[in-house]
This record gives structure tokens, sequence and C-alpha cells, in this order.
């Protein structure tokens, strides 16, 4: 039976606007780390699970929103400057393996220390902060947030800094001619994407009101992957499109009038070739083009 | 690049900026897992609450409005199933919700439904955690803190004192596990192993089980999947012990996935409701046969009936249906009859001792809980 439409309520744009909220710091730090610096770290949600269950374990423990907040953003800083470490001491595909690694052993201490994390069960009943406990008022504090993570990549993108990682990326050994080390700028970008993964981890569990480890599996982390190659690697505006866009599209499928019996399969299989199109199209982008003179 | 990033943007605003329109039906919404591991809860649930709704509407509906259903897919995902809740919640307005059918897609969605006053109804969801989900919480189906207490009452009638445990670490395993070693004496328990989700080898746990005394395997999986590799290996080493479980052995397609090693099988959950009923017939007429089980068919069909018996009380808002449900002396559903506690939990849903028994489960008697 075709349907008539007419525009959404106000609490689902809020929602909209809170879920690329979340989404976009930690994108635009994948973006700066993956996309720019083609570092292949694949345990950003290792860092993202231990900064989580740090905030709100410390949260639950204390009843305060401020610790919590510093112990999620003192785990993410500690276990970025091990990825930060690994990426000086391994090659580029070693780190990917190594990453990893690290990711099960991370995701594995937290879903088998059920006597702190409650293991599978997760955390919940998670509370938001007094303050924004409404769907409009979490959807602004949200976006505040991710408005300074924003203009903090974007101012970013024209220091030093995003040169000297562009400049590893192109040719290491050049770079390391022209004295930029690699280590301080690894150190420098992965501790950016740390301070991304604790402010989104911050308001996701607070958001959904339960933290639990089904969102903190691999493909959460190909999802992270994917978006950041739509938007082309080492894009800010190009991440913050992709994440826009591809959040609404995920959940403007929800509206194609399809029967139930087809409904969810559907929604799957064509946010899947959407995504492999803009990734497809992108695939030049992957990996820098050697410069020749 | 430019056009495709221009169609892309447009796709997803068009579609962002869509919703349906109401009319003058009375929505209800349905949140499940409709794909991945979980789909066949989903599909049956989904089934279980299109019956009912079509039934109602061939009767002319409710004061003479049809009901229509909206049906989202939770994925038995918190994230996703939230994201569902906040558009049947604010943008179709329904007037209540049958699911989640995963606990963590009911939890995720139950502050959502909180927040808009608006009812949600599970008919799967069995962790205990559900029992505080808030006012506005219901479910049709018993928290697992009581199934376990049905179990430990059965082990000890007969005598079982040495369990030989496995376990998948997923939510629903783990809070059996840990609801089920409360329930039982402390050195009940003497072997006590957790999978890694999804696992399907377990012959070096079944190689160190068959050097340890033990009376029954209990198998704590979540899915069919790995309840029938669980019970395959256990079988292919040898061992005669009897093997008894809950909810997720009590589904048919484990008796095609390892039919010879689920043979005498055990299991304790709620009576298989509907089965060999007139229930069942039309079911199965219509939607061809349950893929997990008609019972959860059934509970999905009565979380339907309690929504729709309040709403023909005269109730029009979520915060009526609420109280309506609260007061609810008895509804006479398919799965027998309850009511529900403070807590919105059921109550008067009890449970049946069951067996596979040539590739079939029947149930050979029941079990009560004080």
């Amino acid at each position: 039976m075709p349907r008539f439409y007419n525009l959404p309520e106000m609490p689902f744009f809020f929602h909209l606007i809170t879920v690329i909220a979340i989404a976009l710091p930690a994108q635009l730090g994948y973006t700066f780390v993956f996309g720019r610096g083609k570092i292949l770290h694949f345990g950003p949600i290792g860092v993202s699970t231990v900064a989580a269950y740090g905030t709100f374990l410390t949260l639950n423990a204390t009843g305060s929103f401020l610790l919590g907040l510093c112990a999620g953003v003192l785990m993410a800083l500690a276990f970025s400057l091990l990825f930060a470490w690994l990426s000086f001491r391994l090659d580029s595909d070693g780190l990917g393996i190594m990453s990893i690694a690290v990711y099960l052993a991370l995701f594995a201490v937290v879903l088998n220390w059920t006597s702190l994390t409650r293991g599978a069960l997760g955390l919940p009943r998670i509370p938001r902060v007094p303050f924004a406990d409404s769907a409009m008022s979490f959807a602004l504090l949200t976006t505040g947030a991710c408005v300074l993570w924003t203009l903090f990549f974007l101012w970013l993108d024209r220091t030093k800094l995003a040169r000297q990682v562009s400049a590893l990326a192109e040719g290491e050994w050049h770079a390391k001619a022209l004295g930029i080390s690699r280590a301080g700028a690894h150190i420098a970008a992965f501790v950016i994407l740390g301070l991304t993964l604790a402010s989104d981890n911050f308001f996701y569990a607070q958001y959904y009101h339960l933290l639990h480890p089904s969102d903190y599996y691999f493909p959460a982390f190909v999802s992270l992957l994917m978006i950041t190659v739509a938007g082309k690697p080492g894009s800010t505006p190009g991440a913050i499109i992709a994440t826009i866009l591809l959040s609404l599209l995920k959940e403007g499928l929800r509206f194609l009038p399809f029967p139930s019996a087809v409904l969810g399969p559907l929604r799957l299989m064509l946010f899947g070739i959407i995504l492999l199109a803009a990734v497809w199209i992108q695939r030049d982008t992957l990996f820098p083009k050697k410069r020749t003179i | 690049m430019k056009r495709s990033l221009a169609l892309l943007s447009l796709t997803a605003l068009a579609l962002t900026a869509c919703q349906p329109a109401g009319g003058g039906t009375i929505k209800i919404g349905y949140i499940g897992p409709l794909t991945g591991d979980a789909a066949s809860y989903g599909v049956d649930t989904l089934n279980g609450v299109k019956m009912k709704i079509e039934e109602i509407n061939a009767a002319g509906g409710i004061n003479g409005r049809q009901i229509e259903i909206v049906a989202e897919d939770g994925k038995c995902t918190g994230s996703e199933a939230a994201s569902a809740a906040q558009k049947l919640v604010n943008v179709d307005k329904v007037i209540a919700i049958v699911g989640g059918q995963c606990s963590g897609e009911t939890l995720a969605a139950a502050p959502i439904a909180e927040e808009g006053k608006v009812v949600i109804v599970s008919p799967v969801s069995s962790s205990p955690d559900v029992t505080k989900a808030g006012d506005y919480v219901f479910r049709d189906y018993p928290s697992d803190a009581l199934k376990t207490k049905a179990m430990a009452k059965y082990f000890a009638e007969e005598k079982i004192t040495k369990v030989a445990m496995i376990s998948e670490n997923t939510d629903f395993a783990s809070a059996f596990r840990a609801s089920l070693k409360e329930n039982l004496p402390a050195d009940a328990v003497v072997f006590d192993e957790v999978v890694e989700p999804g696992t399907k080898d377990f012959r070096t746990l079944m190689t160190r089980l068959k050097n340890v005394k033990f009376d029954t395997f209990f198998p704590n999986a979540q899915s069919d999947a790995t309840m029938a590799a669980m019970m395959q290996q256990f079988r292919d080493q040898g061992m005669k012990q009897p093997a008894i479980s809950h909810d997720i052995a009590d589904s048919v397609t484990l008796a095609k996935l390892a039919p010879e090693a689920v043979e005498g099988m055990w299991v304790i959950n709620v009576p298989t409701s509907g089965q060999g009923t007139s229930f069942e017939t039309d079911f199965t007429a219509k939607y061809g046969a349950a893929q997990a089980t008609i019972a959860f068919a059934a509970h999905a069909y009565d979380a339907a009936g309690v929504i729709a018996e309040a709403l023909k009380a005269g109730a029009t808002d979520g915060t009526a249906i609420k109280d309506w449900l609260y007061n609810m002396k008895e509804y006479k559903g398919v799965v027998g009859a309850f009511s529900f506690d403070r807590n919105g939990d059921v109550v008067g849903v009890p449970y049946g001792l069951k067996q596979f028994q040539k590739g079939v489960i029947r149930q050979v008697k029941g079990i009560s809980v004080d």
C-alpha cells in the first residue's frame, strides 16, 4: 500500500544529530592516523573498549562523571601510547597484525574479567550527565563536543604536525632526512586519536544507557575503516561528509516502505552495496602514489 | 565523484526526511533480530505478532480502527535496537512496542520507550537485568533467574549432584551460568569452562571432560549451531551421561543439525506453548513451520494480545496501557493464563521438562517454581 510522507519529529532529528556527533570525532581521528598517516592501526576499537570500561566502571564505583571521564582518558592515552610505541618499532604490515592482536587481547580481558566488567552481560542503566538528560540537551552537548573536535581537526590539517605525518606516509626516509621525527609525529597522532576515542565513548554508552561488549566487536572497526576510505583517506572535510551521509543513509534506509519480512536483510544489503560503491570510487586514494619527476 | 556525492547526499537526506504518515490506524511497533545469527527468533516472533494483529483487524479492529505493525530490525544489538526505538517512538508514534527479543535489544530500547512513555512488551527477553529496565517495560517470558531455580529444583529431585558445564561467552549464556551457579550447591559444578562466542571446536575441552566424574552435561550455548557442535563432540568422545539445557536447546533446528547427538537430550524451558494446537496449525498455514520454536511465536502473539486488550479496555496512550497492564488480573493466551508483577515480569508461566524423542521435542512433565 502506498504511503504518504511528512517531516519527522524533532526527537528523531536529535537522535540523528547525536549519532553523528558521537561518531564523528573518532572518525576524524582515524582519518588523521590511517587516512593521512597511512598507519595501519587496526586497534582503535581496543582503545575504545578500555576507555569506555574505564569511564563507566569508575563512574559506577565513584558516582563522579569527572572521575569517570579522567579514567577513560587515562586508559585511552595509555593504550594509544602503547600502539604508538608499537608503530615505531614495527613495519606497517607488522603493526597491522600486532594491533589486531592487542585489540583481541584487550577485548578478551574485558569479556572474561566478569567480576569487574560483568563480561558479556555488559553494564546496564548507565546514567547520563545530569545537565543533559533529555534528548535535546544530550544532542546539544554531543554536538558542542563534536564542533570543537571538528574545528580542532580543521586547524590540525594546516599545522606542521599534519605535514610531518603526510611526509612520513609518502616516504619515511625522505622525511627523516628532512629532520622529521617518526616517533614524535606518531605519538602525537596516536594520542589525538586516543582522545577522540575517549570522547566518543564517554558519550556513546550514556546515550544508549548501556555499555555492551557487542558494540566493540571487530565489525565496529570495519565501519570506521570503510567510512574513512569512503570520505577520501586523509581528508577531514571528506570524513565529515562521509560520516554524516552514511549515518543518515543507514538510518534513512529504515524508512523504505518494504514489507517487514524483507526489511532487515534488504536494508543491510543496500547499505553494504552503497558502502562498497563509495569505497570503490575512492580506491585509488588508499595509498599514496609515488611521485615522479 | 562530485556527482556521486551529490546523489548519495540526496538519497540520504530524502530517506531520512521521510516518515510514514499515520492516518486512522493504531500503530504498534516491533523490534527484533530480522538479520544475523538470531534472525530465526525474530522471524518467529514477528510472525506471531502479525498473526494476532491480522486476526484483530479481520474482526473489525479496535473500536473500529485497524492496527498497523511497524517492524524494525534490532539485529540483536543494543545500538541498532536503540535506533529502531527512536524511530518507532518519535517518528512512527507507535502506541506500544512488542520487543526487543534479545535482552540487549530490550535493555537499549527501554530508556527511549520510558522517555517517550511507550510501553514495551518483550516476548523472549529473559535476562534478569530486564526486571529493572523501567516502569514501561513488560515481558511475557520469564526471567532466567526463575528458570535456573526450576533447573536447580529438578537437579535436586533427580539427585544430580555433579554438573559439567561449557558456556558460550555471550550475554544470555553468561547470565544463565551465573544464575544457575547461584542456585546450585557450591560444589555442584565440577567442570565449568567458558568459550568465545561462536566457538565450534570443543574437542580439547571434551578430552578433558572425559577425565572428570559428573552426572550430567550442561551445554550452555547461545545459538543452535554452537549447541549442536557441543553435543556432537560430546557424544563423539563416547560420553554417555545425560545432557540437559535451556531455551536454546528447545529448537527443532537442533534435531536437524545433530540428530543422533541430541537424541534423548533433556530441556528445561517454558512449555512449548501452541505446539499441537490450532494456533500451530494456523501459524504453519500462514507462515510455514516456526524457524526456532512455535513457543516464541506464541509468546509474541500474546504480547500483542495484551496490548490489544489494553486498547480495547479504553487505554489511549502509553501511560494508560502501562497502568492497565499492571492492574491486569489475568490474560488467557496461547502460553497460558498470566499477569505481570510490579516489575513488569510475567507471573503464571510454568516450566516444563522436555526431551528429544526421535527427532521431536516432547514435554515429559511440568516443573513448578514457588
